[in-house]
């Protein structure tokens, strides 16, 4: 039984987002609750990783109702890893929650409905069912509402709006999208419509419901030009909860975006992919530039994820099993990477009370530590060896370079420049500028220091094993690549046809 | 082992911050421990063509591999031997100084990375030690980042370095596509598979552009005057001795690979001669003594890869003999000119004459470098001018003659500068009057080293001969160019011939120049690559501002109306590649049959949504929305879906009754929008509900596959034990999804009664009386 591996994923989040919701539970006793059900799904989803790295897929039918009728389960190397970063992203952004968060946003549940977001977002990654996965995005879409909003300031207020007519609309496009999928394939399921859809005459039909698909995901990762609702609403609420939402959130739909085009959409990215290259172009330019037009930190990094996000739709559409492995990587490197830029400047920022660069400085000065944590951080981002994000570019790079994709990796390259320019812009005003009111130097509180230590070392780890993990995502890749192991698991020993 | 060392000075780096707590100010002189073991390392090992390697990256093929040979032993050692003094001379330096433990932490990084650039034989541990130089040059440039201009020159040169690393390394990863592996021996082993690969031209260029902005070659030189903003040592040894060097060590380690290629060597011979004569003529009209040196060496690196560029083998040893000539000559100016900065606390030149009483010790060190930098006989600079000049006379041909004049004119100039830093400042006897009288010699600590680095240049030019020193540049210059083995000759007598002459000419020429050229600062550029960086990075700014204020209007109908146009057009697109799945004419030909009652229905709908779009009053459009909804809920009813039709009226109904409730509560209605702005949002959705209205039929039009329908007709009666299917998939087949929507609502209400409850704790009470837009 170790699919109840996933089941103790699953579970840990949801039970203790459910404790915490009852009523005269104490703050203490609702961050407590909320520390333990991360460690404990952090433990469960290592042990699923291990385990799937054994196996290759791990699946099961929730109820028992046999696929494709009921809802399956599935965890791959690829969900296994996601789910398991979803948790070590997690505990730092607690952390730094435990400090930070407001006392009335405390009191009004901030930590379960936290939970309830990782739980969202871990079951996006594990169900193999597409309208299960609508319902999971319903769980994270309305919990990062109440996130954004919590603290009800004016500005959090005009944020959500945003973010929640857009994502409404997105959602609906899912929906959509789901029904055509119904009406042509008949099946919600994941592995049965890998099998399906490619025998579905007229091509024209498949295409047109992979739209919708490509339009809703896009949205939820912030492609250009739809992802005017991520800079209107990341920066204002709390530096917790725009951590994990900054980090996880668009990840996700990229997450959907590789699932969908790798299982059942393969053969959809042939006509796609020039024109989402085009996208995937605009979109890191886009988010390079918006980010050096900031002077508020929060929405500088809030415009850098649009702009990495472009790097992973054209990983995703270069849809070769290097590309998909590469993609792998560069979604777990990311994922830390800017979970790790919004606490280490959300610290900067709550502790000097200033998120805006003009009116800061002097922070190597007073907390040096903080410098060598952004450092390391900031030129993982850039992509210098060792650390990651070296990795994540070297392996989109070559899997463009063997597909003869030489434009859209140029442009990869070029936007590099762009990333080195607001890395440093960050750096030379918040780090290295004199201030100009000079203010006494309080000690940090130990849960920053815990929180920005805790995932400045998991950047820092994924470089230093960056041999064992990259070989799990190539991996990954070329399970993604192949489906017949997912097929297999999830629908038993059919006759697979492709 | 080489790995282990590199490590081990990694982790010394990062330690010197602590170390200096214990070491104080001698904190220097404990860390040159490390370049010193590395050299007796490189010493006792001598060079070999053993090649050691570390798997790094299985899967990509990548490995962490280090070799000795005859180009990155030598050069090695000449690194360490530089780093030994520049640290024993940092350490007095940094004294003056707070924050020497970050200053060592960086120099400790740079000279490591320096040292795994010329051991690296993987190209790509040889990028990360490449990017290694580039971040720690960054941080001793921006040392002082008090100063507004040295953080803009730290992030000029992390931008200009890092940004030429970018195109290195796309050509790395080209040439390891094209050849299959990275390592440095099996490129050169298989350079054939590049010749005439239409890659080659991009490979080249790509890495030269990373050779070029490193080695400060025009149009990227600009960078390298600017990083004078660090401390003098970090001038020394990074942007004189070492880190400049890097670009030129890549062409030389690339070489045999990439060397038979006609734009390799033409851009080197082109780039090389433009660089050369700017920076000549630059260094004569700088007076800052920093800014004199920094052009110079921009000189003596384009001369370098010009003669790289012009390929024979005599150049090429040429080349090699100047590259170590300049080491010495440079490293020791520039610590002379720190010493006369920190001892004068002036930087001008014009100011600054005759300070040989004061300094005897520097001014000595100053006369060594300054005659070996003017090619006066028994100095190694010397040794490296004829060498330069013979090749040139030996390659005979029109362009050799080009470049031969081009190095003839800033050869003068280099005497010029050289006279200034001799005969000027320091004239034999002179008292320098113009500054306080308390500035005396400096303590031993500080000339020491450029004592050091004076007597190495000139006693490599008096042993040069012996066959030991000779056999080891010869060795070097042979891995670049096996035929420059046999051409190295530094003998220091060859009799009269050309080159002999034409030094005695350039020091004449260069002395009548000293004289009759007056000390002036001319800022005016010559060329405007600088000019063209700064406007690159205003543009960018001005490209983001606008872009930001274009993209993020912070009208939700903006946001809306795109969103929903680029589904449009992509569904357009769908159907203009893929094909329509049926011809829409051919859906059309059979329109369905509706009786009166239905069409009614239909009909309502659209006129309702008419009259939202002109409506004033919130209470009408929420009615006339319900209206919408209660059709579409008779429609469910007709098409046999009863329950979903009462689930519909059921929240419809609630819905109007919820709003009616809480519309009053708010402020009047009123249209932000502009006028006949909502002609524009009228289109859009026009467009987009035909586009959905297009999808729809062309999905109804083929038949739904009914496997789901049939098993759950069967199953939930018999296995579910429910009579009613839709109940039963909702609690059972797919209770899962029931429950997550549960969930949704326990959220919701959450966080509904968190708005209600949360008092604003900034804005919100103040403005509440404002409309909310």
């Amino acid at each position: 039984m170790k699919e109840n591996l996933i089941i103790g994923a699953l579970l840990s989040p949801f039970v203790a987002g459910i404790i915490g919701l009852l009523p005269n539970i104490s703050v203490q006793w609702q961050k407590r609750v909320s520390l333990l059900g991360t460690i404990s799904m952090m433990i469960f989803s290592s042990l699923l990783v291990i385990e799937v790295d054994k196996v290759g897929v791990l699946s099961f039918q929730a109820g028992g109702w046999e696929a494709p009728y009921g809802i399956s389960i599935v965890a791959d190397r690829l969900s296994a890893l996601m789910v398991l970063v979803t948790s070590i992203i997690a505990f730092p952004a607690l952390i730094l929650g435990f400090e930070s968060v407001h006392k009335d946003r405390k009191v009004a549940k901030f930590f379960p409905i936290f939970m309830f977001l990782i739980l969202g977002i871990s079951g996006s990654f594990l169900t193999g069912d597409v309208f299960n996965l609508f319902v999971w995005f319903e769980i994270m879409l309305i919990s990062s509402f109440v996130l954004l909003v919590m603290g009800n300031s004016k500005k959090q207020v005009k944020g959500t709006i945003k973010y929640l007519a857009i994502n409404v609309l997105s959602s609906t496009l899912f929906l959509v999208g789901i029904g055509v999928l119904y009406g042509i394939a008949g099946s919600v399921n994941m592995a049965h419509l890998a099998l399906v859809l490619p025998e579905i005459e007229p091509k024209g039909l498949v295409a047109l419901s992979a739209v919708f698909f490509f339009v809703a995901f896009g949205i939820k990762a912030a492609i250009f030009p739809v992802y005017f609702w991520l800079p209107s609403s990341y920066h204002t609420p709390s530096t917790a909860a725009t951590t994990i939402i900054g980090a996880l959130l668009t990840k996700v739909g990229i997450y959907t975006m590789l699932r969908f085009f790798s299982l059942m959409y393969y053969d959809q990215i042939s006509w796609m992919q020039q024109i989402v290259f085009v996208i995937a172009a605009f979109t890191m330019i886009s988010g390079g530039l918006g980010a050096l037009a900031q002077t508020n930190v929060k929405k500088l990094f809030s415009f850098s994820i649009i702009s990495q996000i472009g790097y992973m739709v054209m990983g995703v559409f270069i849809g070769t099993a290097a590309a998909f492995g590469a993609v792998i990587y560069f979604l777990v490197h990311n994922i830390l990477v800017k979970g790790a830029l919004f606490i280490i400047t959300g610290i900067v920022g709550e502790h000097t009370r200033n998120f805006d660069l003009k009116k800061g400085g002097g922070i190597a000065k007073t907390y040096p530590l903080l410098a060598v944590f952004y450092l390391i951080v900031g030129l993982s981002l850039v992509g210098i060896p060792p650390l990651s994000g070296f990795w994540g570019k070297f392996g989109l790079l070559s899997a463009g370079i063997i597909t003869e994709q030489y434009w859209i990796i140029s442009i990869a390259l070029a936007v590099s420049v762009l990333t080195i320019l607001y890395f440093l812009k960050v750096w030379n005003e918040y780090f290295w500028k004199a201030p100009k009111v000079t203010k006494t130097k309080r000690p940090l509180p130990y849960k920053f220091v815990i929180s920005g230590s805790a995932i400045v070392l998991s950047v820092i780890l994924i470089a230093v094993f960056a041999d064992p993990i990259i070989n799990y995502c190539v991996q990954a890749g070329e399970d993604l690549f192949n489906k017949n192991l997912y097929i297999k698991s999830v629908l038993g020993d059919v006759e697979i046809s492709i | 082992m080489i790995l282990l060392i590199l490590s081990i000075g990694l982790l010394i780096a990062f330690l010197s911050p602590s170390l200096h707590r214990i070491a104080k100010d001698n904190l220097g002189l404990l860390l040159a421990i490390y370049p010193l073991s590395f050299l007796l390392f490189l010493l006792s090992r001598g060079s070999s063509a053993t090649v050691e390697t570390h798997t790094w990256i299985e899967r990509f093929n990548i490995n962490f591999s280090f070799q000795l040979n005859e180009l990155g032993w030598l050069f090695g050692v000449l690194v360490s031997f530089f780093a030994i003094f520049i640290f024993v001379y940092a350490s007095k330096y940094m004294s003056y100084y707070k924050g020497a433990g970050r200053f060592f932490l960086a120099l400790c990084m740079f000279f490591t990375a320096m040292m795994g650039i010329v051991l690296s034989e993987n190209l790509i541990s040889l990028f990360l030690f490449w990017e290694m130089t580039s971040f720690s040059s960054f941080l001793l440039i921006g040392f002082f980042h008090e100063d507004e201009s040295s953080r803009r020159s730290a992030m000029q040169s992390m931008v200009i370095t890092v940004g030429g690393g970018l195109f290195f390394l796309l050509g790395v990863l080209l040439l390891g596509h094209v050849v299959g592996s990275y390592e440095i021996r099996d490129v050169i082993a298989q350079k054939d598979l590049l010749i005439g690969h239409s890659f080659t031209p991009y490979i080249v260029g790509l890495i030269l552009m990373g050779a070029m902005t490193k080695s400060a070659q025009f149009p990227f030189h600009f960078w390298l005057p600017n990083a004078m903003a660090a401390p003098t040592p970090v001038s020394a040894f990074l942007h004189s001795a070492t880190m400049v060097k890097a670009g030129v060590f890549l062409v030389m380690r690339m070489y045999p690979a990439l060397g038979w290629n006609e734009i390799f060597t033409t851009v080197l011979l082109l780039s090389g001669a433009i660089t050369m004569l700017l920076g000549a003529w630059r260094s004569v009209v700088r007076l800052e003594l920093k800014a004199i040196l920094a052009n110079t060496t921009i000189s003596a690196l384009g001369i370098i890869m010009m003669f790289l560029g012009l390929g024979t083998a005599k150049a090429i040893a040429a080349a090699v003999v100047f590259l170590f000539a300049h080491a010495f000559y440079k490293a020791t100016l520039f610590l002379v000119a720190g010493n006369v900065i920190k001892a004068k606390k002036d930087k001008n030149i014009g100011n600054l004459a005759g300070n040989f009483k004061d300094m005897p010790q520097t001014g000595l060190a100053s006369w060594l470098g300054a005659l070996s930098m003017a090619g006066m006989i028994p100095f190694l600079g010397f040794l490296g001018k004829e060498l330069l000049y013979g090749s040139a006379f030996e390659a005979g041909s029109l362009i050799a003659y080009i470049l031969l004049g081009a190095t003839f004119i800033s050869s003068a100039f280099f005497v010029v500068v050289a006279l200034r830093f001799s005969w000027y400042l320091f004239k034999p006897g002179s008292q320098d009057t113009g500054h306080e009288l308390n500035s005396k010699e400096l303590p031993f600590g500080l000339t020491l080293s450029p004592l050091v680095f004076s007597i190495g240049g000139l006693t490599l030019g008096l042993i040069g001969s012996l066959a030991f020193v000779q056999d080891k540049i010869a060795a070097m210059a042979g891995t670049i160019l096996p035929e420059a083995f046999e051409k190295v000759d530094l003998g220091l007598w060859h009799g009269i011939n050309g080159a002999l002459i034409l030094s005695i000419i350039t020091l004449i020429v260069g002395f009548l120049l000293f004289k009759n050229l007056n000390m002036r600062e001319s800022k005016r550029p010559v060329v405007g690559s600088e000019k063209s960086y700064f406007a690159f990075l205003s543009n960018m700014n001005k490209l983001a501002s606008f872009h930001y204020q274009q993209m993020q209007t912070g009208y939700l109908r903006n946001y809306l109306g795109v969103t929903l146009l680029f589904l449009v057009v992509m569904i357009g697109v769908a159907v203009y590649i893929v094909g329509q799945p049926a011809p829409l004419n051919e859906i059309l030909t059979v329109p369905p049959e509706y009786p009166f009652y239905q069409q009614v229905i239909i009909l309502s709908i659209p006129i309702a949504v008419g009259i939202i779009f002109f409506t004033n009053s919130r209470v009408k459009a929420i009615i006339t929305l319900g209206i919408v909804g209660f059709s579409l809920a008779l429609i469910f009813i007709y098409y046999g879906a009863p329950d979903v039709a009462i689930t519909q009226l059921l929240v419809e109904t609630l819905t109007v009754v919820f709003f009616v409730i809480i519309l009053h509560k708010l402020p009047e209605f009123k249209t932000f929008a502009p006028k006949y702005g909502n002609v524009g949002y009228f289109v859009i959705s026009l467009i987009f509900g035909l586009a959905m209205t297009y999808v729809m039929i062309q999905v109804m039009y083929f038949d739904i596959p009914d496997t789901l329908k049939g098993y759950f007709g069967e199953a939930s009666y018999l296995e579910g034990k429910g009579k009613n299917i839709v109940n039963v998939i909702l609690v059972d087949f797919r209770a899962l999804d029931t429950m997550g929507e549960i969930a949704v609502l326990a959220i919701a209400a959450t966080g509904v009664i968190s708005m209600l409850r949360l008092k604003d704790h900034s804005e919100l009470n103040k403005s509440s009386n404002k409309k909310v837009s």
